[in-house]
This record gives C-alpha cells, sequence and structure tokens, in this order.
C-alpha cells in the first residue's frame, strides 16, 4: 500500500468529496490492515514454531516416509492451517478496526481541516479543497521493523529444521532382534542345502514357514503365540533331520555291507539286507524331511544285483558321501539340543520357575520351599535381643587440637556474670532543661522529607 | 433551532470581523486579547480580565460598549460597597397619597457592566453578583428583577496589589467564561500608541454592530454544528483536569466542573462562527481551552511553590490529551504529514 497520497487540485465540489471519500477509505484500509499485520506477528511466529517442531517431529519418526502423497498432504495440512490462521487473526483484528468516521476525524485533525470533513459528511458545509500534494496525510507511516521481523523469524523458523542434520526416516527404524531360533534354522537349512542333503523343496517350505512367522509385526515377535510357533517349527525339524539322519545312516550301514559283503552273505541276508535298504530309501523318500532328489535316484536305481556287483570305488564313494551327510545331520542336531529354544531370550528354565513358586528348596534365610522346615528369616523372635553394643557408654577424648571437631570440649572454668551492685537511692526530678524551640520542632521534626525538600527550595 | 444557511453565517461573520477591526483600532497590539473578549460575548459569557493598570482593560470595555450600542455601567469595587449598591434598593416613595416601596436598579442594570477592580469589594458584595451572573436577574427583598439582555459582566482585576483585597470565591471564579491575562504591549504598539493617542481623550469609535444584531449572531452562536469527536475532546480535556486522570493533572489539586465543559463548547462553537465556520473543531476547543480553563483548576501546594501557572498546567494538558481516542497499532508509527503545496 502506499504511504503518500498524490493530491490534485480539485475543479469542482463533487471531485473533491470523490477525493476525500477515497482519502478516508485509503486510511481506514492502511489501519485496518496494520492490526491485522500486528496480530498475525505474534500468531505467524506461533505458526512457525509449530510447524519446526512438526518438520522435525516427521523428519525423525520412523513411520513417516516422505513421498509425493504424504508431501501433498502435509502441504494441504499446512495451507489449511495458515489460512485458518488469516481467518482468525482478522477476526481477533477486526475488534480493533477502524471506522470511516474515525478515519475521517483522523485525516481532518492531522490537516487542521478544523472539523471540515465531519460537517460535509453531514451535509452542513461544502467538503474541503483539496490543498495540493502531500504525504503522509493520515500522520502514520509504516513501522517496517515490526512489520518485517515476524515474517523472517517465522521463514527462518519453518526453514530451520530441514537445515538440521536429522537421519532420514528409514534410517532410524529401530527393528527389535528377531528369535535367535529363525536364524538358527535359517543357518540349518542353509547348510543343508549346501551339502545337498535335504529335499531343496521341503526346506524351502520351511524357511517360507520362518518367512511368515517373520512376517508378523515386529512388536509381536517375541508373544507367547509367536514363540510357542517357533518353537514347535524348530521341534519339527529337529525331529525331521533327526529321522532323516537315522534313515541316512541306516542307508548308508546296509549300502556298505551289500557293496563289501554282498558277493559272500547268503541269500537270505543279503535279501533282509536288501529289503531294509529299501525300507530307509522309503523312509529318506516319504519322511518328513525327505532326502536330496539326486542322491535319492541314484540309491533308488540300485538293485539288490547291483548292490552286490558294485564297484568299490562308486560304492565307496556313495558310502562316503552318505556318511558325510550323516555327520552334518549330527552335527546340526547336536547344536540342536546345545541350545534349547528360549534359553538366552529371557525364558525361566522349568528349573528357575519351580524355584520360584517354591516347589525347590532354596538358598539363604527366608528363600526355602514350603518344606524347608525352619529358616533363619532376616529378623526373628528370641528369649534374649541381638546385643548390637549400643547402649554402651565410652569416653573419647581429644588430645590432638589441632584433629578438634566444632564442640569438643576443651576445659571447664568457674565464672560469674557481671552485676552491678551498687544500692540505688532515690532522687528529685529536676526541672526542664530545655523548654523547646517552638516552630524550630515542626520544621525538624513534622515535616515530611518532601515537604522539607520543598521549603528549602522555596527559601533558596 | 434551525442552523443557519452559509449566506446568513457569511453575513454574521462578516458583522463580527467588523467588530474585531473597530476594537483593534481602539486597543493597539492586543489583537488576541480582542478576539477572544468577542468570543466570550458571542458565547454569552462573562469575562474576567486581569493585567497591570493602564494596559487598556477599561478602554477595551469601553470601546465594546460604544461599537455594540449598548448600554454600559462601571462599578468601581471597593471594600466598603455594599451589595444594594450594584443589586438596587427599595426606595420609599409617596404616589397618589400612598407611601410604597419602589425599587431603584443599581448599575447591574445595564447591557454591559464593567466591574473595577472586583477583588477589592467585600465576600458579601462578590456574591451578589453570582445570580445577576449565573441567572441573569437580581432578587431584592423577595422580588425577582430581571436584567436587560444581552448583560454581560466584565471584570477586571489587579494582580499585585493585593494587600487590602479579598480574592474572588471559587464559585464566583467559576461563573466567568473566560479570565484573560493583559500582556503588556512591545516597543513599536507603545510607538503607535503614543503617535495615536493622547492622554485624557477618548478614542472615537462609532457603532458597528446593534443590540439586534448581536442577539442574532448569538443566536447563531448556539446552532454552530458541535461534532461528537469535539465534544469527546472536551469531555476528556475537563476529566484529565482532576488529579489522577492525566499526566498533567498532578500538579492540580482540584480540577474544572462540568460547567467548564459547557463553557469550553461555547466558546468553540463562537470562534467556530467568528472563523466562518458552521462548526466546531479541535483547534477551536484547544485555542479557548487556557482561558476557559485556567482560572477553574486549582494548583496544589508543591506546584505552586515550584513555580507552575495555571495556564502552564492547562497548556500542558492540552498537549498531553490527544484528539481523538484511538488506539493505533504498532505496526505504524506517527510520523507529521509533509505538504507540498
Amino acid at each position: 500500500m502506499r504511504a503518500s497520497l498524490r493530491l490534485v487540485m480539485s475543479q469542482s465540489p463533487q471531485s473533491d468529496a470523490r477525493f476525500w471519500k477515497r482519502s478516508i477509505a485509503r486510511t481506514r484500509r492502511r489501519v485496518n490492515l496494520g492490526w491485522w499485520l500486528e496480530i498475525m506477528g505474534p500468531a505467524l511466529l506461533f505458526f512457525g514454531v509449530v510447524s519446526a517442531c512438526g518438520v522435525l517431529y516427521l523428519r525423525s519418526a520412523a513411520w513417516f516416509e516422505p513421498t509425493d502423497e504424504s508431501i501433498r498432504r502435509i502441504r494441504f495440512v499446512a495451507g489449511g492451517v495458515g489460512g485458518l490462521l488469516l481467518v482468525a487473526t482478522w477476526l481477533i483484528a477486526r475488534r480493533s478496526f477502524l471506522t470511516t468516521d474515525q478515519a475521517m476525524v483522523r485525516l481532518e485533525s492531522q490537516l487542521r481541516l478544523d472539523n471540515g470533513l465531519t460537517a460535509a459528511s453531514r451535509g452542513l458545509a461544502d467538503w474541503p479543497p483539496v490543498p495540493g500534494e502531500f504525504k503522509r496525510a493520515d500522520g502514520w507511516s509504516w513501522n517496517w521493523p515490526r512489520l518485517i521481523l515476524p515474517p523472517v523469524f517465522t521463514a527462518l523458523l519453518v526453514a530451520f529444521p530441514f537445515l538440521l542434520p536429522v537421519r532420514p526416516a528409514q534410517g532410524v527404524q529401530v527393528k527389535p532382534n528377531e528369535p535367535m531360533a529363525w536364524q538358527e534354522m535359517e543357518k540349518w537349512l542353509e547348510d543343508l542345502k549346501e551339502e545337498k542333503v535335504a529335499d531343496p523343496e521341503k526346506l524351502e517350505e520351511v524357511a517360507k514357514q520362518i518367512d511368515e512367522l517373520r512376517e508378523n509385526p515386529p512388536e509381536e515377535w517375541f508373544s507367547h503365540s509367536n514363540l510357542e510357533a517357533t518353537d514347535s517349527l524348530r521341534e519339527s525339524l529337529e525331529r525331521s533331520l533327526s529321522e532323516l539322519e537315522r534313515n541316512t545312516a541306516e542307508a548308508g550301514l546296509t549300502l556298505s555291507a551289500l557293496s563289501k559283503f554282498g558277493s559272500e552273505m547268503s541269500p537270505e541276508t543279503a535279501d533282509r539286507l536288501a529289503e531294509e535298504f529299501a525300507e530307509a530309501l522309503q523312509g529318506l523318500e516319504t519322511g518328513s524331511m525327505p532326502m536330496d532328489k539326486e542322491m535319492l535316484a541314484k540309491l533308488q536305481k540300485l538293485s539288490l544285483e547291483d548292490l552286490k556287483k558294485l564297484d568299490p570305488a562308486a560304492a565307496k564313494a556313495m558310502c562316503d558321501k552318505m556318511g558325510k551327510n550323516g555327520e552334518a545331520l549330527k552335527r546340526m542336531l547336536a547344536q540342536c539340543k546345545g541350545t534349547k529354544p528360549g534359553e538366552g531370550e529371557g525364558v525361566l528354565s522349568e528349573e528357575e520357575i519351580l524355584r520360584m513358586l517354591g516347589e525347590l528348596p532354596g538358598e539363604g534365610p527366608g528363600k526355602g520351599g514350603i518344606d524347608r522346615g525352619r529358616g533363619d528369616a532376616p529378623m526373628y523372635h528370641e528369649d534374649e535381643e541381638s546385643n548390637l553394643a549400643t547402649k554402651n557408654l565410652e569416653r573419647t577424648t581429644n588430645d590432638d587440637l589441632t584433629r578438634a571437631a566444632p564442640g569438643d570440649v576443651l576445659g571447664v572454668v568457674e565464672a560469674e556474670h557481671q552485676i552491678d551492685k551498687t544500692a540505688t537511692t532515690v532522687g528529685s526530678g529536676g526541672a526542664i532543661g530545655s523548654a523547646g524551640k517552638g516552630g524550630g520542632r515542626v520544621w525538624e521534626s513534622d515535616l515530611l522529607p518532601e515537604e522539607k525538600a520543598v521549603l528549602n527550595r522555596f527559601y533558596k | 433551532m434551525p442552523q443557519p444557511t452559509e449566506a446568513e453565517l457569511a453575513i454574521h461573520t462578516a458583522e463580527v470581523r467588523r467588530l474585531l477591526a473597530a476594537l483593534n483600532g481602539v486597543l493597539f497590539g492586543q489583537e488576541r486579547l480582542v478576539e477572544l473578549v468577542v468570543t466570550g460575548i458571542l458565547a454569552r459569557g462573562h469575562i474576567l480580565l486581569e493585567g497591570l493598570p493602564g494596559l487598556g482593560k477599561t478602554e477595551l470595555v469601553k470601546g465594546l460598549a460604544k461599537a455594540l450600542e449598548l448600554g454600559t455601567k462601571r462599578i468601581q469595587f471597593t471594600p466598603d460597597l455594599l451589595p444594594g449598591d450594584i443589586t438596587g434598593n427599595p426606595v420609599l416613595q409617596e404616589s397618589n397619597g400612598r407611601r410604597e416601596f419602589v425599587f431603584q436598579p443599581g448599575p447591574l442594570f445595564t447591557n454591559l457592566c464593567l466591574a473595577d477592580e472586583i477583588n477589592r469589594a467585600s465576600p458579601k458584595t462578590q456574591s451578589a453578583l453570582l445570580e445577576a451572573m449565573q441567572e441573569r436577574r437580581v432578587t431584592v427583598l423577595g422580588e425577582t428583577h430581571p436584567l436587560p439582555q444581552p448583560f454581560f459582566v466584565l471584570a477586571t482585576q489587579n494582580p499585585i496589589e493585593l494587600e487590602g483585597t479579598y480574592p474572588l470565591p471559587e464559585a464566583q471564579l467559576d461563573r466567568f467564561l473566560f479570565k484573560l491575562d493583559v500582556q503588556r504591549n512591545d516597543a513599536a504598539t507603545l510607538e503607535r500608541i503614543v503617535t495615536h493617542r493622547e492622554l485624557g481623550v477618548e478614542p472615537e469609535l462609532n457603532p458597528v454592530m446593534s443590540r439586534e444584531a448581536l442577539i442574532g449572531v448569538m443566536e447563531a452562536v448556539r446552532t454552530i454544528f458541535l461534532p461528537e469527536v469535539v465534544a469527546n475532546y472536551i469531555a476528556r480535556l475537563v476529566d484529565g483536569t482532576h488529579p489522577g486522570q492525566s499526566k498533567a493533572a498532578g500538579a492540580i489539586k482540584y480540577g474544572a466542573s462540568p460547567r467548564a465543559a459547557l463553557s469550553l463548547a461555547s466558546a468553540a462553537k463562537a470562534r467556530g462562527l467568528m472563523a466562518g465556520r458552521i462548526n466546531a473543531s479541535f483547534e477551536d476547543v484547544q485555542a479557548v481551552a487556557i482561558p476557559v480553563l485556567q482560572h477553574r483548576i486549582i494548583l496544589d501546594y508543591n506546584a505552586r511553590i515550584d513555580g507552575k501557572t495555571n495556564a502552564g498546567v492547562v497548556s500542558e494538558l492540552v498537549a498531553e490529551v490527544p484528539v481523538q481516542a484511538l488506539s493505533v497499532p504498532k505496526t505504524l508509527k506517527e510520523s507529521k504529514p509533509a505538504v507540498t503545496a
């Protein structure tokens, strides 16, 4: 808005009236805008602080992803809040807005028009002639520091959180450590896959089951049901591996026996071993954890005759392979038994739980179970109280005064208060020594300091 | 009462300007005083003139009486003056064989009463003026006698010879519309006086306004428009004379009365008419604030000892109280309008 008015010499009363009405309206608009901006200043600062906090929060929030859609929504919300702020400040400022009459009086008083505008607006007189060209007709100019500082501070406040080096939202996502049992099972599955011990499809199935557990929300990973499912899966895997190991070992043994001693065996023995081998293969094929299909196919191709005539080197290689598989399975099973599910994850063992419930005898006084019998409690009744030697009086002396504490008695002396022991006698009152100084007493005693100062100034 | 038309207003203004010119021809170098005296007359007020002897107070009143064609009487106030001496007394007269008291009007029964050295009369005599000044009538022995219209009291007092004087009571002072200080003349004015005047010879002055014309102008003054904002300004100004209501009032013990506010409004209207305007303005109020308010406030002891004057305190008040009670946003600051014609 322009701070100056450019006036031209009028030609007619109508143009004078138009000019003054325009000037009055302009003054009114300017002051009202000033009020609005004044109310808006603190509101802008408040908006800036809230925006800064909001931006900082969003930038550091784990759940927030700065996608186009989310940014568009934030802009929409910020725009809405800004719009509401503008409307609210306008409504508040409106209570202080200048009326047309007030603006008119301001203008005529500043230009010393002898209230000519008021009289003219009532139709009592002509509008005053336009005097010429002048600036700041209403006698006000913009207070620029007051106008500029709030928006500048607001802009700084809004920009500040963007300039701060806050870690990106995805960087600060804190995922809790998943149960160790999953990682262990995955490691076993990986090892089984590498060693080609088990059927990869079955391994994938187990891996999928682990993934399903993992897909649950992180805060539910350690829920009771989840841990139960994990435990069940682990036990199931352990049983499957145990079965696989047993069948592999059995097949390996029969294969070794048949390949080495097949030609020397009686037909019945060879048939029985062949039958056992076939059963083992059956177990390896239909078990909960089938054997690697390639290996299984090779073994299934072997008939009893083939086994008897098997090349010793090929038979040895086959037996070695199965032995190796068996070793790997044993190793894994050992690992399974070495770390029970729940160990290291804050789950109490059965023994600990029983001890807590008092089912098992504990250690120390008061910590026994229900069948502990008499135990030594921290406090108990006896015929005589414990002698803590608190009633014994001991004399302490301090011969070294360099280490004396405040309050130490250093010695005792006999002393007496100084009392005036002169006998008192009756005496006469006597006459008044000073008769007073009349007005002097008033001057010196009765006047207040400021009254004295006034009199001093007067008689100076 | 209808407001005067522009033509009527122009006629009244021209008459007043002729009166001012005539009086300025009698009393040299006292244009401001003359203007205020005429303002007071048009506002139907009584005027107290204070100044040293020989400054032309009496001359001004006599000139006014001549220029306005009004009856004038002069009362020289002395300590032994009795109320009956100014109001009039009943005199025993015989007529048609019967003896009865007939009221003999005193010198108050005139249009323009010059009360010379009013502070030399006793309080009893001064009080006799109260009813005459306020009600424009006199009551003697239970009988009320109206004073002729128009009626003005122009009193004078000497500020230095205070021995044997009786300061006017506050109630009496409040009845004077203006208290005007007659200032000494500068050397150039004195030269004019010496050149154009002769000791003991009264200046000639022809009447410039009839009694009827004066009454007409006074009636027109009553119809001058007083804007609400100006009335509000007057109210705030008078309220500001009371202790605690303004910074300037810190020196005031007792503030002005509502009669002061009415006097301000009336004087502002008169000044508006004299300027040829249909309305009174802030500037009019400011121009008459000191003569209207200075004798209506009582300064406290400390302020008087500190050398403050009533006129100075009123001046401070006028500077302090804004013409418009307006709250301004801090985003705007005051700056004087720069006019380049």
